[in-house]
C-alpha cells in the first residue's frame, strides 16, 4: 500500500472530507445482482459486490490476515474452537449498535439459509459472551479462517430475524451493513451499481465518497479510461502497454485461474499412469504460452497449484517437453510406431480431444485444442478434435463421456481446500480422482491439521502424487491485466478476496491507510 | 377463419413446448449451469437437492409441463433460473431502453430511408440517384455490427466525442433536460449505426418496385406539375409500408404473389400493377402446371416476354378501370392485366 502522511493532503483537496468525490469501476458484465449475501450472484464479482457493505469477522489485505469486526482471534485447540474478540464501536448502517449476539444469530441464520459460498456445516456451535464469541468446531478444520471467519458476512438480528424468504428480500433495508460503504443504488437493467461513503465506519476514513460500477467492455475499457467514463477496469493484454504508456497503472493478475487438460483416468489406456505420463511429456506447455496466449501467461505446474501461491509445491515433477520419452514410455506399454502413429494389436492409436469455442471468463479453447493436436500426433498419437458448445463439455466430462478435454477454472490461490476440490469434489472442473489411496489421505489429512507447517508439507506433498499421477494437467495460468488511475492503491489480496476471489478490488483499498 | 385461427394456436402451442423442452433437452441442466462452473462453490448434494426442489426440477416431466402451461395461461412468465427474478420484471426493465434504441432506429431509417428512396427515384439514372444507389449498395454490404465498431472506434475511441459504452452517465445526478442531453449522447452512436444499416434496404425498396411505374409515366409527361410528389408518394408507400409491416408483424409485410392471386388480377376488371425485379409488366398468361406466369415488361416488345415463376411477381396498387387522375399516372394508360389466353 502507497504510505500517506498523516494530515498529508494532494493538491485541490480538503483534508477530512473523503478526497474523491466519485469513483468508477468498470466491469465486463454488469449484472451481478443484488449485493446482499443472498442476493449476489454466487460468483467472484458478486462476492467483491457484497463486501463493500458488509463485513466478516476477519479480513484480508496484499500480506494477510487483518481485523475486521474482530480486533483478535485466538485457536483454542482444546475445545477445538475459535474465540474472536470483537470491537465495540461498531454500527449498522442504520445506526443500530453492533452486539455480539450478531454473530451468534448470523451462524444460526446460515444454518437454517445457507450462504452459497460458504459451508458452515462445521460450525458446532456459537456463543457470546460481552464481546467475546466462541465458535466451536465439530472437526479439526484448517480452512475455518479463511474460508468461514473470513468469508461469512455478518447480519444484523434485528433486520433479518423475521425474514423468511432471505433470497427476495431485497429493500434497501436488506443492504444495511457496517462496512465502509452504504448502500446506494443498484440497477438490473444497465448492470450499475453505486456505494455512498460510510462517515460512521468503525475503521479509517473512507476516501471515495461515490463509488460506482458499470458496464464496459474488456476491449473499451482502455477508451473508457481515456476518456475519464471510468478509474479502473480490466484492460485486454495487447493494450496493457499502451494503457500504462498513457499513465494508468496497469496490475498483473497472480497466477489464480487454470487452463487444464482433463483426462479419462478411468478408461483405457489412460487409466494407466505412464501413458497419461507420456501424454504429459509430448505436450509442450511453453509453446502453448507462446502461441496460443502470445505470452500472456505462465506455463502450468503439473501439481496444479502455481507458483504464486504460498502453497505451491517446487519439488513436484514438472515433465519437460520430451517427446523421446513419450516414445520410450508407449513402447513399454506395447504400442509400436507404423507411418506416422502408434498401434497395438493392430488399432490405431487414437484420442478424442473436446473443447469449446467459448468460454466463461475466456475467450475459448480452440488454438490450445489445435496445438495439443499438432504436438500429441507429433509424438504419434493420432487426435480428433471436437469442439463443442462449453456446457456440453461440461456434462460429457461429469459423465465420464470423454477422453481428453479442455477446460479451464479458478480457485487456486486461497486456502488448500481448494487443492482437493478440484482433485476430490465431485464437480466436473475436479480430476474426481481418489485411485491413489495415499494421495486422498494427504488430502483429507490436511483439512484437519492445525498446525500451518505441517499442513504445508502434506499440501506439497499431495501436489506432488499428483504431478506423478497426472489425473488432469495444468496448461497455463492466465495473466491479466487491470488499469487504474492511480488515485485509489489498489492491490491483489493474499489468495484472493475472502474466499480466494482474484480480482484486485479489496474494500480495504478504500480506506485510509 | 376459424381453420386460420385454430392453425396459430397449433403453433402456438408448438412454440411453448419447444420453449419448454429445449432447455431441457441440452445437455447438463440448469443448476449446472448456474452453479456448477464455480469453482468458489461446491455443489454439495444437500444443496444441490434444495436446489432442485426450489427450481421445481424433481418433479417428473409432464408435470413441469403441466405447471409451467397453468402458470403461463395465468399471465406469468415464470422466475428466470439464471437471474433469480421473475422473468417478467426482466422484459419489463428492458423495454423502455429497447424501444428507445431500436424504435427510434425503425423510425428514422423508415422516414430517411422513404424520402431519400423517392427523390432518388424522381432523379432516376441522375447522378445524385447513383451516388445515393452506390453509397446505398456499399452500406447494405456492411455487416451492422461493423457500422457500430467503426463509429465506435473513431467516434468514441479516437475523437471522444461520444460516450463508449452505457446508455446514460450512472449516478450523475442529472434530471430534466440535462438528463435527456446525457441519454441523447448516450444514444447517437447506436442510433447512428442501427439507422444506418437499416437505411439502405428501406431506400433501395422504395427507390425500386413499384414507384417506378409512377414516376416513369410522370417523367413521360414533361416537368413535374405541382403535386407530383404527392402521386409519386403515394405510388411508392405500399412496398416500404409493406417492409416496415414486416418489420414490426413479421407475418404481414410483402406478399409474394401466389397462383390463385395472379389468376384474379388476370381476371379482373380493374387495373392491378403487377412488378418483376423493380420492372412493371404484364401477364401475358398464367400455366397452372408449374404456376408460372409469361410476361412481358409494360412497354417491352415480343422478344423480351419471359415464364417466370408467380412468386417472383409482386403486386402494386389497384387502379379502378378509369383510373382516377388525381391518385394516378394519367399519360401513360395503366396497363391493364388482362389478356387472350
Amino acid at each position: 500500500m502507497r504510505p500517506v502522511a498523516p494530515g498529508s493532503a494532494r493538491p485541490g483537496e480538503t483534508p477530512g472530507a473523503a478526497q474523491i468525490p466519485t469513483y468508477v469501476i468498470a466491469d465486463p458484465t454488469g449484472d451481478w445482482d443484488f449485493p446482499n449475501p443472498f442476493g449476489h450472484y454466487p460468483r467472484g464479482p458478486g462476492y467483491i459486490r457484497m463486501s463493500l457493505i458488509f463485513d466478516t469477522l476477519v479480513w484480508k489485505d496484499a500480506d494477510g490476515f487483518v481485523p475486521a469486526l474482530a480486533t483478535a482471534w485466538e485457536y483454542d485447540p482444546e475445545a477445538n474452537a475459535y474465540v474472536f474478540t470483537l470491537r465495540e464501536d461498531v454500527t449498522w448502517h442504520d445506526g443500530t449498535p453492533f452486539p455480539a449476539d450478531d454473530v451468534v444469530f448470523t451462524f444460526d441464520y446460515y444454518r437454517e439459509h445457507p450462504y452459497p459460498l460458504a459451508d458452515t456445516g462445521v460450525v458446532k456451535s456459537v456463543e457470546a459472551e460481552g464481546n467475546r464469541v466462541t465458535i466451536a468446531l465439530s472437526r479439526p478444520y484448517a480452512p475455518f479462517l479463511e474460508m468461514i471467519a473470513g468469508t461469512v458476512p455478518i447480519l444484523p438480528r434485528h433486520i433479518w430475524r423475521n425474514v423468511t424468504d432471505p433470497e427476495n428480500f431485497r429493500t434497501p433495508e436488506a443492504a444495511i451493513g457496517t462496512g465502509p460503504f452504504k448502500y446506494g443504488d443498484y440497477n438490473k437493467e444497465l448492470g450499475t451499481y453505486l456505494y455512498l461513503a460510510n462517515p460512521d465506519y468503525y475503521g479509517d476514513e473512507v476516501l471515495v465518497e461515490r463509488l460506482s460500477f458499470v458496464r464496459v467492455t474488456e476491449e473499451m475499457t482502455p477508451a473508457a479510461l481515456k476518456n475519464g467514463e471510468v478509474h479502473r477496469g480490466s484492460v485486454p493484454p495487447e493494450t496493457a502497454d499502451a494503457v500504462e504508456d498513457a499513465g494508468f497503472t496497469v496490475l498483473k493478475s497472480p497466477f489464480y485461474w487454470n487452463a487444464k487438460l482433463m483426462i479419462n483416468h478411468r478408461k483405457e489406456p489412460l487409466d494407466r499412469k505412464e501413458f497419461r505420463q507420456a501424454l504429459a511429456y509430448a505436450i509442450d506447455r511453453n509453446q502453448i504460452v507462446e502461441l496460443a496466449r502470445r505470452g500472456h501467461a505462465l506455463a502450468g505446474s503439473a501439481g496444479l497449484l502455481p507458483p504464486d501461491s504460498e502453497w505451491f509445491a517446487p519439488g513436484a515433477y514438472q515433465y519437460p517437453h520430451n517427446p523421446a520419452r513419450t516414445a520410450e514410455l508407449l513402447e513399454n506399454l506395447g504400442y509400436t510406431k507404423t507411418g506416422g502413429f502408434y498401434t497395438k494389436n493392430g488399432r490405431l492409436l487414437e484420442l478424442e480431444l473436446i473443447y469449446s469455442e467459448r468460454f466463461v471468463y475466456n475467450e475459448g479453447f480452440a488454438r490450445e485444442a489445435e496445438l495439443i493436436k499438432r504436438q500429441l500426433e507429433n509424438a504419434g498419437i493420432k487426435i480428433n478434435l471436437r469442439s463443442m458448445e462449453s456446457k456440453a463439455v461440461d456434462d460429457r466430462v461429469l459423465r465420464w463421456d470423454f477422453e481428453l478435454a479442455v477446460i479451464g477454472h479458478g480457485a487456486l490461490g486461497g486456502d488448500p481446500l481448494q487443492f482437493n476440490r478440484a482433485v476430490m469434489g465431485q464437480g466436473f472442473n475436479s480430476a474426481r480422482y481418489e485411485a491413489n489411496e495415499a494421495l486422498t489421505a494427504l488430502m483429507r489429512r490436511q483439512v484437519t491439521e492445525m498446525n500451518a507447517a505441517k499442513r504445508l508439507e502434506l499440501v506439497q506433498k499431495a501436489q506432488e502424487l499428483y504431478a506423478e499421477d497426472v489425473p488432469a494437467l495444468t496448461l497455463y495460468y492466465p495473466q491479466w491485466y487491470f488499469a487504474h488511475d492511480g488515485r485509489i492503491d489498489h492491490y491483489y489480496t493474499k489468495g484472493g478476496v475472502a474466499l480466494g476471489v482474484p480480482i484486485p478490488i479489496n474494500k480495504m483499498a478504500f480506506v485510509r491507510p | 377463419m376459424y381453420s386460420k385461427l385454430l392453425n396459430y394456436a397449433l403453433a402456438f402451442f408448438l412454440i411453448l413446448t419447444l420453449n419448454f423442452l429445449l432447455p431441457r433437452m441440452m445437455p447438463g441442466d440448469p443448476l449446472m449451469a448456474i452453479h456448477g462452473g464455480e469453482m468458489l462453490v461446491e455443489l454439495t448434494p444437500e444443496r444441490e437437492a434444495a436446489l432442485r426442489e426450489r427450481y421445481a426440477l424433481d418433479q417428473p416431466l409432464p408435470q413441469q409441463f403441466a405447471n409451467y402451461l397453468g402458470r403461463l395461461a395465468a399471465g406469468d412468465l415464470g422466475q428466470s433460473y439464471y437471474y433469480a427474478v421473475p422473468v417478467s420484471e426482466l422484459i419489463r426493465g428492458a423495454v423502455p431502453w429497447t424501444l428507445l434504441l431500436a424504435g427510434s432506429a425503425l423510425v428514422l431509417s423508415s422516414l430517411l430511408g422513404i424520402i431519400l428512396g423517392i427523390e432518388a427515384g424522381w432523379r432516376h439514372n441522375r447522378s445524385p440517384d447513383r451516388a445515393l444507389v452506390g453509397m446505398a449498395g456499399l452500406l447494405n454490404g456492411f455487416p451492422d455490427f461493423l457500422i457500430g465498431a467503426l463509429l465506435l472506434v473513431f467516434f468514441g475511441a479516437g475523437l471522444a466525442w461520444f460516450p463508449v459504452s452505457g446508455a446514460l452517465t450512472p449516478y450523475a445526478g442529472l434530471s430534466g433536460w440535462a438528463l435527456v442531453a446525457d441519454v441523447a449522447r448516450h444514444l447517437f452512436l447506436p442510433l447512428t449505426a442501427l439507422t444506418l444499416a437499416n437505411l439502405a434496404g428501406m431506400f433501395l425498396l422504395t427507390r425500386g418496385a413499384p414507384a417506378a411505374t409512377g414516376i416513369v409515366a410522370l417523367r413521360a409527361a414533361g416537368p413535374p406539375r405541382s403535386g407530383g410528389f404527392v402521386v409519386v408518394l403515394h405510388s411508392s408507400l405500399p412496398a416500404p409500408l409493406g417492409r416496415l409491416g414486416h418489420d414490426i408483424f413479421p407475418e404481414k409485410g410483402v406478399v409474394r404473389m401466389d397462383f390463385e392471386r395472379a389468376r384474379e388480377i388476370v381476371e379482373s376488371d380493374k387495373t392491378i400493377e403487377v412488378v418483376h425485379s423493380g420492372r412493371p409488366v404484364w401477364i401475358e398468361g398464367l400455366n397452372p402446371e408449374n404456376k408460372t406466369a409469361r410476361i412481358r415488361p409494360l412497354n417491352g416488345t415480343a422478344e423480351e416476354v419471359i415464364d417466370v415463376s408467380v412468386t417472383q411477381l409482386v403486386e402494386g396498387r389497384t387502379y379502378s378501370q378509369q383510373p382516377d387522375s388525381d391518385t394516378a399516372p394519367s399519360i401513360v394508360p395503366p396497363p391493364t392485366t388482362r389478356s387472350p389466353r
